[in-house]
């Protein structure tokens, strides 16, 4: 008797500890949390169209107010291959990978945002 | 009975026993609770005004607040469009136009901002200029215009002279909130380079009126971070102004509540004959400034950060001395030399920085 008390859990404990840990386990899922690099492409801050980083190389064909876009994926991330904006700075801007970059067409008003956690440089933000 | 009675002069120790127990599993649990709340929750959205893209990162929000949020800085933009677009005639600011000696009213707000933007011009001895509209739009950056180097005799009638460039106040007079007397027939008016700034801190306003601290908000290059962060500092990676997209040239720490901003040439540019020609106009030649290739501002406000890194650009490190009393700065340029590009860092900005991988500038 004296023996069992001095443990710190018995058998009931033990299942009581796994049955909270896994709620608490449970409910981490469920915090939309992001894992793994997608980039999301928005016009207007509508969402329209979300692509995994990790495909193989494929272009994608996006149709705005403003006219076509044309986008390609490959090893080194997402980057505007046309657009139908004047000025071209969303083809210049190059290619994206790392979580928080993003690429702007501001006549169209699309963007396109790398999400995911940043592991590469842990910041917050980048100024540009 | 007996087992009853028997048992009775323990069960406080027991009930005690298993409480100590129960406290001891609900500590281990919140202990790993709290390793996943590391992971903490963010929300956030990406929207176009101003010709840029607008951003918000809200943490520790429901969904339901968050989106309340988010339309509640879209509306602001749309808002804020309406009073400073220099593009559109139906703004606030685009009918601040007309002959010398003409009376009129405009929204205080604008008016607050204009009156700081002319200041600006002032301090910094016509570095910074509102009235640049004309210019840019002769070399196509504007927007809705095809990039081009304009003729000379083009930029030569469009780029500020005598009084209107050393002291841009000199252009209107300000007797009272919300009137602008115009001394001149050629006042078009671009706050461009401080309305974003002002969009920005509105957002910050904004989600600290609504109970949301922890948040992040950006306009282009302007960010500007909340009052609070639930793990560790903030920190911003500065862009390399000639890496690719994704590369960063230093890191920046903020403290909470604060802004920062950066000018770039390569964020709205051309190149002709291996000549870079970006849309950050020395108003005393009316061709793109050259003392700098970025120039990264933190302040306490946005609208401060945002017209001093246009200053900053514009005037290059050799010659920011003269905005030395006007606010204490700290600002990172960026620069062509004859080594390449190097870097030169105010002292105010030393202590924030790390991982800079441009070497400093010889000179």
């Amino acid at each position: 008797m004296s023996t069992q008390e001095g443990k710190l859990f018995r058998p009931l404990d033990l299942l009581i500890a796994i049955t909270l840990i896994g709620v608490t386990l449970a409910s981490s899922v469920h915090i939309p949390k992001v894992i793994g690099h997608w980039a999301e492409v928005r016009e207007k801050g509508r969402l329209l169209a979300k692509y995994r980083l990790d495909t193989p190389s494929q272009f994608y064909s996006i149709e705005t107010k403003t006219g076509l876009f044309k986008l390609a994926i490959d090893e080194k991330g997402i980057r505007v291959v046309e657009a139908p904006c004047l000025h071209k700075i969303c083809v210049r801007t190059g290619t994206i990978k790392l979580a928080g970059r993003s690429i702007t067409c501001a006549p169209a008003q699309l963007s396109i945002r790398i999400t995911g956690k940043n592991e590469t440089d842990n910041i917050d933000a980048i100024t540009q | 009975m007996n087992f009853h009675l028997s048992i009775l002069p323990v069960l406080p120790a027991r009930i005690a026993d298993i409480r100590n127990r129960q406290t001891k599993i609900v500590a281990i649990c919140l202990f790993l609770s709290s390793l996943f709340a590391c992971q903490q929750k963010q929300s956030q959205q990406d929207w176009a005004g101003m010709d840029t893209q607008m951003h918000a990162t809200l943490y520790e929000v429901n969904d339901s607040r968050a989106e309340q949020a988010f339309a509640l800085l879209e509306r602001e933009t749309q808002r804020l469009e309406g009073l400073y677009s220099d593009y559109d005639s139906t703004s606030s600011l685009y009918k601040i136009r007309g002959k010398k000696g003409d009376s009129l009213s405009v929204p205080l707000e604008v008016w607050t901002l204009l009156k700081m933007a002319l200041e600006t011009g002032d301090r910094s001895g016509g570095a910074f200029n509102p009235n640049l509209h004309q210019l840019k739009k002769i070399w196509g950056m504007g927007g809705t215009e095809n990039p081009t180097i304009p003729d000379s005799t083009l930029i030569e009638r469009f780029r500020p002279k005598g009084e209107a460039l050393s002291r841009p106040s000199s252009l209107v007079t300000l007797p009272d909130s919300g009137i602008v007397i115009l001394n001149a027939d050629s006042v078009f008016l671009d706050l461009g380079a401080i309305a974003k700034g002002y969009t920005v801190d509105r957002f910050h306003r904004i989600l600290d009126s609504l109970g949301i601290p922890i948040h992040l908000v950006m306009a282009g290059g302007e960010v500007r971070v909340g009052h609070a962060k639930a793990i560790g500092e903030w920190r911003i990676g500065v862009r390399h102004p000639r890496g690719s997209p994704d590369s960063l040239a230093a890191i920046l720490r903020l403290e909470p509540g604060e802004a920062v901003s950066t000018s770039g040439d390569y964020e709205r540019f051309f190149i002709k004959d291996g000549i870079r020609y970006h849309h950050i106009f020395n108003p005393e030649t009316g061709w793109p400034a050259r003392a700098s290739v970025s120039v990264t501002v933190i302040s306490t406000r946005n609208q401060y950060t945002d017209a001093l890194a246009t200053c900053l650009f514009v005037l290059g490190p050799e010659r920011a001395g003269i905005l030395a009393n006007f606010v204490p700065w700290k600002a990172l340029w960026f620069r062509e030399s004859p080594e390449g590009l190097c870097s030169v860092s105010s002292p105010g900005m030393q202590p924030r920085l790390s991982n800079l991988n441009v070497p400093a500038c010889r000179d």
